[in-house]
């Protein structure tokens, strides 16, 4: 097999490339040289005061944004299909984006809509919500005697279903406030600034930690609920921190974006086929490539139909889906003939 | 000094009795054999010994401790289980699987020590899968899968070794392959070792004791001779069955009444 | 259910009175609504314009805006009624109207997530006018780059009176600013005395469609609603609590309307022959008596000046008697 730290080296290359390309480009014309020369502050004169805005102000923080946003969903992503042993499983399966979008409903309801710092008020209910939801179905997939992740993922099917009822209820009775919490649920990488970035950044970092130190147990984890917990592993607490770890990820993600779909499915089977199945480099590279394929569709989301933009979440779905499916059809099918 | 024993254990699933009342105790360096008809609860008393399962009642003791007093991990350094199944389609590497065995010791983060390297190393070695380290779980043939998560019970270096069915579906060299080297490590390392066989006559060669379970509790513990009788196998199995001495070995051969039609018969 | 509203009316329909539930929460959240920025820049600066907007935000301006970016269609013909419309220099695609808005620079489609950031920065506008609900997310992120954002966008007649004052001052047109909102309401007498000398029960029973599928209409307590009632019809859903109903066939079959308005904004979709055959619909008065009538869907979902144009469409559709008594057309806004 491929060495895994070249892989990762590699990926991280190609992350930077990503990044300056999307630093360069933009509806507003300005040469990479001078937005470097910007970045690092060594001759800002040759930008003009709107041009320095529109490089360090919008351009940079979206950039870190789309990275951290791709990034947190890509770990959400190894955390869930990881916890269900299901590669269907996605940061949003137990209930993380019917929690925002009651957290959202119920910020703009009750007014909370006008705050406006670092985090919006909004934006901070969302992630809480996400937070809230997923506690609550934890709480209920572990109370029964059956501790299962099974059970975990009917509770969240169940939890998640009421909770958007709560929300659709809510939103059927404040007909008006239906289009700004649709606003704030959709989300958009750049309405974000520098305090966003950094709420982002401490949350990824935090469920990158956790996650990477329990990329052992992950491992463990996949061969079975007996093997591991014969092997040493207490699944409650286990699948405590994983859903803990993820759940802060795809939190800071909905905050930072809206309800971004497919990349937290795609990124880990992508980073699958290209390090293997080891959390230990499944871990890092799935951020990564959730962190490239965010970086991607955010620039052609500003690109393609410039001056206007286009919704991110819509070219994740059509960029990563076609290069999913490749992988999907070209790998070697040695397994499934054993199976 | 490492000793696992059972006090009154009793497990209901619900409100159906499985076992009642076992009360047994196995000692090291000596290969126990669980045998009993399907559904006699063999596989429920080795999830029981190694805390896969609560029993309803009574307990499990490690060295005159209560399991449930340990901590997963330290029953992980104490008791390796290998069980009849396990999830088979990820894309790990032999090496991989096996190294896992090492997590009890190393704990979730730490990266693996000189020593747990060794011991990785001694265990796929010790199950003539050396050369097989690199390749993919999913590639295995049944016999080498089994092998292989011996080799990972064997890394896990603990003192007690439970072992689920570890000759189902393996080729008959295998199958002895795998009893001889589980015999052969329990009387080189002192390891107390419980086995699940179906097999009657692999249980009399490979076993120091048997255990003959049916109608809930053990009906019969003790060496091949004192187990093996046509009287017990009849009562655990509903089988009559002949009992002669191996011609080679001495030991108890267990020879089923069947066919009931006699060869030769029909085909005039 | 989210994707089968109709969008370009739901941008600008679902708004309504009942704001003022959520301008009163505002209210009471008096110290987090105190905190934008908007309120901190005025402080510091002397500051000669001090505007509050629909969200209960004080934006303060230190001199009139030259230029000015608007986010939303109605918005930009609001500017050019009240003569400021030469300030804009960005606008939504969606910005036909008057032909003067097509050459002002374009930001993008208007939606949140359709507009480009880079783009606004680099026209370096003074102030940002924008919905106060779709856009409301952007407050803050344009305040971080210091452009001051007013959000605005009526849900009702007073409301968009209002917001023509509102906006008049912002540019220092509220001489303009008061006469068109006095000729619009000169021209809301004109339109309304004569609808409003007709007794309550001769008053014609009408069911305006929102959308087809699902089937959707309005509220009293909507602006359309409010429209309809201005102009003399009975709203056949007048005892709605929300502003924007799902309904079945079978109520609408029950209260049988008399006349059905469509706004053209789904025309597309569906023109008379399409409405007749849905199912049961042929019992409908209304159909039955060929009494279904579409609006321009531009004039009458947008709640911009030109709203009194959809008024007297509506009027005229539903009263022709009124048509042959001659309509004075004194004060039209064009």
């Amino acid at each position: 097999m491929k060495n895994p730290i070249v892989m990762i080296v590699l990926a991280v290359a190609c992350l930077i490339a990503l990044a300056m390309i999307n630093l360069v480009s933009g509806a507003v014309a300005i040469s990479a040289t001078e937005i470097l020369l910007c970045i690092f502050g060594i001759e800002p004169g040759s930008l003009s005061e709107t041009e320095q805005t529109i490089v360090l102000q919008l351009r940079l923080p979206r950039v870190i944004t789309a990275c951290l946003v791709g990034g947190s969903l890509g770990l959400a992503g190894v955390g869930f299909q990881s916890l269900f042993r299901n590669p269907l499983a996605d940061p949003y399966v137990i209930g993380a984006s019917s929690g925002a979008g009651l957290g959202v409903t119920l910020a703009v309801v009750l007014g909370l809509q006008a705050t406006a710092l670092g985090l919006s008020g909004v934006a901070a209910s969302a992630a809480v919500g996400s937070l809230l939801a997923v506690a609550v179905v934890f709480a209920m997939g572990s109370m029964g005697r059956r501790n299962s992740a099974f059970t975990l993922l009917l509770a969240g099917v169940a939890v998640s279903s009421m909770i958007n009822a709560v929300a659709s209820l809510l939103m059927y009775l404040n007909d008006n406030s239906m289009v700004v919490i649709m606003a704030w649920l959709m989300g958009s990488l750049a309405a974000n600034g520098w305090t966003v970035v950094l709420a982002t950044t401490i949350g990824s970092s935090i469920s990158y930690g956790i996650l990477w130190a329990m990329s052992r147990p992950m491992d463990l984890f996949l061969l079975g609920d007996a093997t591991s917990q014969s092997l040493g592993l207490d699944l409650f607490r286990f699948r405590l921190l994983l859903v803990v770890a993820s759940t802060i990820a795809t939190a800071s993600a909905v905050a930072a974006a809206g309800i971004i779909g497919f990349v937290g499915l795609i990124a880990p089977h992508i980073a699958r086929r290209l390090i293997g199945p080891r959390h230990v480099w499944l871990v890092p590279m799935s951020a990564c490539v959730g962190a490239a394929i965010m970086l991607v569709a955010d620039v052609v989301a500003r690109t393609i139909v410039a001056p206007a933009e286009m919704p991110v979440g819509i070219l994740t779905a059509l960029l990563g889906c076609p290069f999913f499916l490749f992988l999907l059809l070209t790998r070697n099918d040695t397994h499934e003939a054993t199976r | 000094m490492n000793e696992l024993s059972t006090n009154s254990l009793t497990f209901r699933y619900s409100h159906r009795l499985i076992l009642d009342r076992i009360t047994m105790e196995m000692k090291a360096g000596e290969v126990l054999v669980l045998l009993g008809a399907n559904g006699a609860g063999k596989t429920t008393l080795l999830h029981a010994l190694s805390r896969q399962l609560l029993p309803t009642s009574g307990c499990v003791a490690l060295s005159n401790k209560d399991i449930s007093l340990f901590t997963r991990r330290a029953l992980a350094q104490n008791i390796a289980f290998m069980p009849q199944y396990e999830n088979r389609q990820s894309e790990f590497t032999v090496y991989d699987v096996v190294s896992l065995g090492r997590t009890p010791h190393c704990g979730w983060w730490m990266p693996f020590s000189t020593k747990d390297l060794i011991a990785i190393d001694a265990s796929l070695e010790a199950t003539g899968l050396s050369g097989e380290r690199d390749r993919q779980v999913t590639q295995l043939s049944g016999g080498e899968w089994r092998r292989m998560i011996l080799a990972r019970a064997l890394a896990q270096d603990a003192p007690i070794l439970l072992l689920d069915e570890p000759t189902a579906g393996l080729d008959l060299k295998y199958q002895f392959d795998v009893l001889d080297r589980i015999r052969r490590m329990a009387k080189e390392r002192k390891l107390v070792v419980v086995v699940t066989l179906h097999d009657l006559n692999h249980a009399a060669m490979f076993g120091d004791r048997l255990a003959l379970l049916a109608e809930q509790s053990l009906i019969a513990i003790g060496s091949a001779h004192e187990v093996l009788t046509p009287n017990l196998i009849q009562r655990a199995f509903h089988l009559d069955v002949t009992v002669i001495d191996h011609p080679v070995y001495g030991t108890p051969f267990v020879v089923p009444m069947y066919p009931t039609v006699p060869k030769g018969e029909g085909t005039q | 259910m989210k994707k089968s509203l109709p969008h370009h009316c739901g941008l600008t329909l679902l708004g309504s009175i009942s704001l003022c539930v959520i301008a009163f929460g505002c209210d009471s959240q008096e110290p987090l609504s105190s905190k934008p920025s908007g309120r901190r820049s005025g402080e510091t600066k002397a500051a000669e314009i001090v505007l509050v907007d629909r969200l209960s935000r004080t934006v303060c301006l230190s001199k009139v805006p030259t230029r000015i970016v608007s986010l939303a269609p109605a918005t930009t013909e609001l500017m050019f009624a009240i003569g400021a419309g030469h300030l804009l220099v960005g606008a939504t695609d969606h910005c036909n109207f008057p032909l003067e808005a097509i050459k002002i620079a374009r930001i993008g489609g208007g939606t949140m997530q359709g507009i480009s950031h880079e783009i606004i920065a680099s026209l370096k506008p003074e102030l940002i006018l924008g919905k106060w609900d779709t856009h409301q997310p952007l407050i803050a992120s344009f305040e971080r780059i210091q452009i001051p954002m007013l959000a605005i966008g009526p849900d009702s007649i007073d409301q968009l009176y209002e917001e023509a004052a509102i906006l008049g001052r912002a540019t220092g047109h509220e001489a303009e600013a008061k006469a068109l909102i006095e000729s619009m309401k000169q021209r809301m007498v004109a339109l309304t005395s004569w609808v409003e000398s007709v007794p309550m029960d001769q008053r014609r029973r009408v069911f305006y469609e929102v959308w087809d599928e699902p089937l959707m209409t309005v509220g009293p307590k909507s602006f359309i609603g409010e429209l309809l009632e201005k102009g003399g019809m009975r709203n056949i859903f007048n005892d709605a609590t929300v502003s924007y109903l799902r309904i079945s066939d079978e109520v609408l079959l029950d209260r049988d309307p008399a006349v059905i308005l469509v706004p053209s904004t789904h025309r597309e979709r569906v023109n008379f022959d399409i409405l007749s055959k849905r199912k049961g619909w042929d019992r409908i008065a209304a159909v039955r008596n060929k009494q279904v009538f579409f609006v321009d869907g531009d004039k009458v979902s947008r709640c911009g000046p030109r709203m009194l144009d959809a008024l007297e469409e509506m009027i005229m559709a539903v009263y022709p008697e009124k048509l042959s008594q001659g309509l004075s057309h004194e004060g039209t806004v064009r």
